[in-house]
């Protein structure tokens, strides 16, 4: 809400405080001041009559004026296309300084000039700068433009929160400065004339849903003027945002933003006999003053003659009723529509305005009726006309004020304070809710448009935020909480992502959507997916099943860049559609890519294996951290992954994730330019049994004996089939006996002189004997038992 | 026998002075002390002595060969040394060479913040809970006093799964929730994680990062809240920082307030980060209130809470001077190595 200080001192009397020292006040209050607009006091400005006007004698754009402010004339060049005789117009004399412009005397096109006509632009009204700015006819001459056009002020842009409707109101905001600032508010005073004619005559008033339309009031004012507003009035609704727009739409905004009460006028003649308040049928179809047209629905309230709909209740009136040119009898609307109501029309026709934006957080409905009493006597002021006597329509508000209990000792309680019931209460009442002690007991009634409070919970912070915030001190709760350890499940995330970060990965962090089209590629699945029903663009339209498309797209990110080798990795949440209505199952995965070498740049030769090895260990070495052991089985049936350089990983036998290379078809799709390798494991799974392992440990774990004597090693260089596993051998030659205590592969060899579709495997077989040293003779059996049986199995050759 | 015999057996002196390498040295050995060698020989000699002459002859011998190991022995080490020293002064590599290039990794810099902060609350004795991002809206609106058709609502664009029940979850408050239902006071949780609303620009991410505190027990005061804060924005920013509490509103706590510290960019004095102000705000805050203990079944005249929730990447952005929210999503190398 922009509020104009200038219009705030009408009401306070801040007895000479700055604008930076109220704002600051009400700040401290909560009702945060987020931005200011300087409206810049004009000097040498006033306001003055074009009495002549011909065309400049060397520019045809051009107009050679002559105005008076009634004490001087003075000669003016004017370039504006509006500019004609008779007109009352800003004047900037010599030595005006409009922003940055400094009016000087000139010469322009070889004819003196001694000042400017000012557009609103230029007196830093708007950004209107089409033209000069008009003044009405009835301005007088000479008068400082200050106060007439509402400059030398500061527009301050408060921010009110949701549970305070009334600070969206001038008035609200001076309630609240006068409860900060311990001072009273100036209500404005008003007389209100009614003629002897009855407005019952002039229309009748039906409230068919009463429960969201507890009050109505229809005034018939008539015999009116649309015309322009006064200048003051224009100025105060510029300060507040609002464009002026005729007199009578005018005075509703004022009072809309002076008391926050919104208001309509209709035009009396396209009303059929009478109002009806009544709920709109399936269907039916209005234009509202956006010039739109909306269908409405029977769960939307609206405001209807005998013949058709004038009026969204609440959000906005009809194009058809509204005031023209020509009105010269209005009916006054002025009512008050239940909050969930209007909130529900207008998101559903997603249609708001100024007076939905209010309703919908709940005006004062205390203040409805008489303000309609002085919406009328404004009219009739600015406008001109009679109101016609009495108000047609109901009020069936419960308007007794509410009444709130509260104890000061459990507001101290709360609070950690030590306030006395006295300051409570006296804080209160400048509140203006009315507060007697009895006892301990805080007795508060309060006031309609304070609808926010209806606890002590609510006292306490009325309390609190009066007397300030700071005046609370600063203690530790004190409570018999044992000092936590962290839990499992974060102790293991930071294990993982500290590896990973010393493994030489860089942490990555993705959305946790991605588009359709591109998640399909992977996972093609869809009943997988949870989808955003209104996603920002179609790129973050579902919610991801796996991360390493997030990571492809960080890898193209950085080749881009001009990386030639990316290692990444993410530790994140991934979501699986358990079905409608439903929440998703959330797991978290961890996801490696890398692509281009694995090293930086070197001097130092460095053998190259391909890159699945290098993400093989970097796993293994997280394994071997959280105490769990995997098998990598051959994967040739995930379609983005090459068929011939892929892995499952297994734990105690189920799949938990796998590691590759991309399929080339994939790389290709994805436009990638260089193939890159990915990897990505349940990590839900991996701590779970990680934790059964480590706390079944924590009971069991006992030492295993070692032997005292030497161990033995052998090598074999084995010839098998290219498709042979190493793991398999490893395994078949470890159950051969228990004097085998590790088998580990040395090398591996393919091409001449070993046939086309075969290698050569060399594998290290280490013996240690409990009781004794081994000798040959003792091994020599066992090595012709792994012969037999890897050529049993396997086709094994000795090479 | 005569004395030339020993005399020339004795030459080896001589010869070992002028050995320099040990194969001139195993030369002089076997000239003198191999089985032909000149001293070995002397033995010989012995059998054709007298009775009387041979024990003065024996160890004149002995003599001279416990003189020749010594001499050897001492001019092998010598060598030795002078051939091991020459080695190691020889022996040399380029210290200032690049090492064997380990790769260097990075934490990414939300995470980084993210772990800071839960370090300094479990070290203070709190708990770590979770709870699902896409979440139900009982748990992310109506048991937080977020009623359907509530204008407060406004305050967080929500991401939505389903017309009315699912929604991706707008803040981590819905983990004290699910917390409270499953746990009775003393409380002492918080709750980091991801959560989203529906906004992207420069000071918008559409996915950012919360953490939530919860404290709830008997006695626990508004001043207990101004403390803890006090206390993480010491640990995190360091101690010179006020700390201000500004009213504000939030529809799960009651008193509610803002949480404003001093500028991290001008430590307070007025800057164009802090709009001249000398605050910045960080959090937001406030006494749980009884509505939403009334939604998980805590009598609210027994106990009292607070709670208090902060933006990870906000913190993240004052901390490193970050401008644009955007750079944390882009997983640009450029910037990931910084931190």
């Amino acid at each position: 809400m922009n509020i104009s200080i200038n219009w705030l001192k009408e009401y306070i009397d801040f007895q000479g405080k700055s604008v930076k020292e109220i704002s600051d006040g009400l700040t401290l209050a909560g009702l945060e001041a987020e931005g200011f607009t300087e409206l810049q006091r004009l000097e040498n400005v006033v306001t003055a009559k074009v009495i002549h006007k011909e065309k400049h004698p060397n520019a045809d754009k051009l107009n050679l004026c002559r105005v008076t402010d009634g004490v001087q004339e003075y000669q003016v060049v004017c370039g504006a296309p509006n500019v004609a005789e008779g007109q009352i117009v800003p004047f900037a004399k010599i030595g005006a300084v409009l922003g940055d412009i400094k009016i000087k005397e000139a010469k322009l096109r070889g004819i003196d000039s001694f000042g400017m006509i000012c557009s609103e632009r230029e007196l830093g009204l708007t950004d209107e700068h089409n033209g000069i700015m008009v003044l009405p006819s009835d301005t007088p001459l000479g008068k400082d433009i200050n106060e007439v056009v509402g400059t030398g002020d500061t527009i301050v842009e408060f921010n009110a929160t949701p549970n305070r409707p009334d600070w969206l109101s001038v008035i609200g905001v001076a309630r609240e400065a006068a409860a900060v600032f311990n001072t009273s508010v100036k209500y404005p005073e008003y007389n209100l004339v009614e003629n002897s004619e009855k407005a019952d005559d002039y229309l009748s008033v039906k409230v068919e849903n009463i429960e969201k339309c507890p009050i109505y009031f229809a005034r018939v004012i008539k015999n009116i003027k649309i015309g322009t507003s006064p200048l003051w009035l224009q100025a105060k609704l510029r300060a507040a945002g609002v464009r002026p727009i005729n007199n009578i739409v005018d005075v509703t905004n004022y009072v809309l933003m002076e008391y926050g009460q919104p208001l309509h006028a209709f035009d009396i003649r396209n009303i059929d006999k009478g109002i009806i308040v009544r709920n709109a049928k399936d269907n039916e179809k209005i234009t509202a003053l956006d010039g739109k047209e909306y269908t409405l629905d029977s769960n939307m309230l609206i405001i209807a003659d005998n013949s058709k709909p004038l009026a969204i209740a609440g959000v906005m009136g009809g194009e058809y009723t509204s005031v023209m040119n020509d009105t010269t009898t209005v009916v006054l609307e002025c009512a008050y529509f239940e909050p969930t109501q209007v909130r529900r029309t207008s998101k559903k026709l997603a249609l708001s305005s100024d007076s939905s934006y209010r309703y919908e957080r709940g005006i004062d409905y205390g203040a409805t009726e008489t303000l309609s009493d002085y919406a009328a006597y404004l009219i009739a002021k600015i406008c001109g006309g009679e109101v016609v006597g009495g108000k047609v329509g109901i009020n069936q508000c419960d308007m007794e004020e509410k009444q709130v209990i509260s104890h000061a000792s459990n507001i101290n309680k709360l609070l950690g304070t030590d306030f006395s019931i006295n300051h409570m209460a006296d804080v209160l009442n400048n509140l203006q809710i009315q507060t007697s002690i009895d006892g301990d007991k805080l007795v508060s009634k309060i006031p309609t448009f304070r609808n926010d409070i209806t606890k002590e919970c609510d006292i306490a912070e009325e309390v609190a935020r009066i007397i300030g915030y700071d005046k609370i001190g600063y203690t530790m709760p004190k409570m018999d909480s044992e000092i936590d350890i962290q839990s499992p499940k974060v102790r293991y995330l930071r294990l993982a992502r500290n590896l990973m970060e010393n493994l030489g990965y860089n942490e990555v962090l993705n959305f946790s959507f991605l588009g359709a089209d591109y998640l399909s590629i992977f996972d093609k699945n869809e009943d997988n997916f949870v989808k955003l029903l209104n996603p920002i663009s179609q790129d973050m339209a579902w919610m991801r099943t796996y991360l390493f498309p997030s990571i492809i797209k960080n890898m193209q990110t950085n080749r881009n860049m001009g990386y030639s080798s990316v290692k990444l990795f993410e530790l994140s949440s991934v979501y699986k559609s358990l079905g409608k209505d439903k929440l998703a199952d959330e797991r978290l995965h961890l996801a490696i890519g890398v692509f281009g070498s694995y090293y930086d740049e070197t001097w130092i030769n460095i053998p190259k294996v391909d890159t699945f090895y290098y993400i093989k260990g970097s796993l293994e070495n997280l394994f071997e951290k959280f105490g769990v052991v995997c098998e990598y089985k051959r994967e040739e049936n995930i379609h983005f992954l090459h068929p011939g350089k892929s892995a499952g990983i297994y734990l105690n036998d189920k799949n938990i994730g796998f590691i590759g290379c991309l399929h080339p078809d994939t790389v290709e799709e994805l436009n990638l330019k260089t193939t890159c390798y990915i990897a990505e494991i349940d990590f839900t799974a991996l701590i779970e049994e990680s934790y059964n392992i480590n706390e079944a440990k924590k009971s069991s774990m006992k030492y295993k004996k070692f032997s005292r004597f030497p161990s033995i090693q052998r090598d074999l260089a084995l010839i098998v089939k290219t498709k042979i596993n190493a793991s398999d051998i490893l395994k078949n030659i470890a159950q051969t006996s228990s004097v085998i205590t590790d088998v580990q592969v040395f090398d591996v060899f393919e091409g001449k002189p070993i046939n086309l579709g075969y290698k050569s495997i060399a594998v290290r077989i280490t013996f240690t004997d409990m009781e004794k040293t081994l000798r040959d003779e003792d091994i020599n059996p066992i090595i012709d038992d792994i012969l037999k049986n890897l050529e049993k199995e396997f086709e094994a050759v000795l090479r | 026998m005569d004395n030339d015999e020993l005399k020339k057996a004795s030459e080896f002196e001589q010869e070992i002075d002028k050995s320099s390498t040990l194969d001139e040295l195993n030369e002089v050995r076997i000239k003198y002390m191999g089985k032909k060698g000149i001293i070995s020989l002397l033995n010989k000699v012995l059998g054709t002595l007298s009775p009387e002459e041979r024990p003065k002859m024996g160890e004149s011998i002995q003599n001279l060969r416990n003189k020749f190991e010594e001499k050897f022995n001492e001019k092998t080490a010598r060598i030795k040394k002078a051939l091991k020293d020459m080695a190691i002064s020889q022996e040399y590599i380029d210290v200032t060479l690049s090492p064997y290039p380990f790769n260097k990794g990075s934490l990414h810099p939300v995470k980084k913040i993210y772990d800071e902060i839960v370090d300094v609350f479990t070290a203070a004795g709190y708990m770590v809970a979770q709870g699902p991002e896409i979440e139900d809206d009982f748990h992310n609106f109506e048991a937080l006093n977020l009623p359907k058709s509530h204008p407060a609502r406004d305050m967080q664009d929500t991401f939505y799964i389903d017309e009315n029940n699912i929604v991706l979850r707008t803040h981590t408050s819905p983990v004290q929730v699910r917390v409270m239902e499953s746990q009775k006071p003393p409380i002492k949780i918080i709750a980091p994680g991801a959560v989203y609303r529906c906004d992207y620009d420069q000071t918008h991410s559409p996915m950012f990062h919360q953490i939530e505190g919860l404290v709830v027990d008997k006695g626990i005061t508004m001043a207990d809240l101004k403390g803890t804060l006090k206390l993480f924005i010491s640990r995190v920013f360091g101690d010179d920082l006020d700390v201000r509490l500004r009213p504000s509103f939030f529809p799960f706590t009651e008193p509610s307030a803002e949480v404003d510290m001093g500028c991290v960019h001008c430590r307070g004095k007025g800057c164009r980060m802090c709009k001249g102000t000398g605050w910045i705000e960080i959090a937001g805050c406030g006494m749980v209130n009884p509505e939403v203990f009334k939604h998980v079944g805590i009598d609210s005249n027994i106990y009292s809470g607070f709670a208090f929730g902060m933006g990870i990447e906000r913190i993240a952005l004052l901390k490193y001077g970050i401008d644009d929210i955007r750079l944390f999503y882009e997983n640009s190398l450029k910037f990931l190595k910084q931190f």
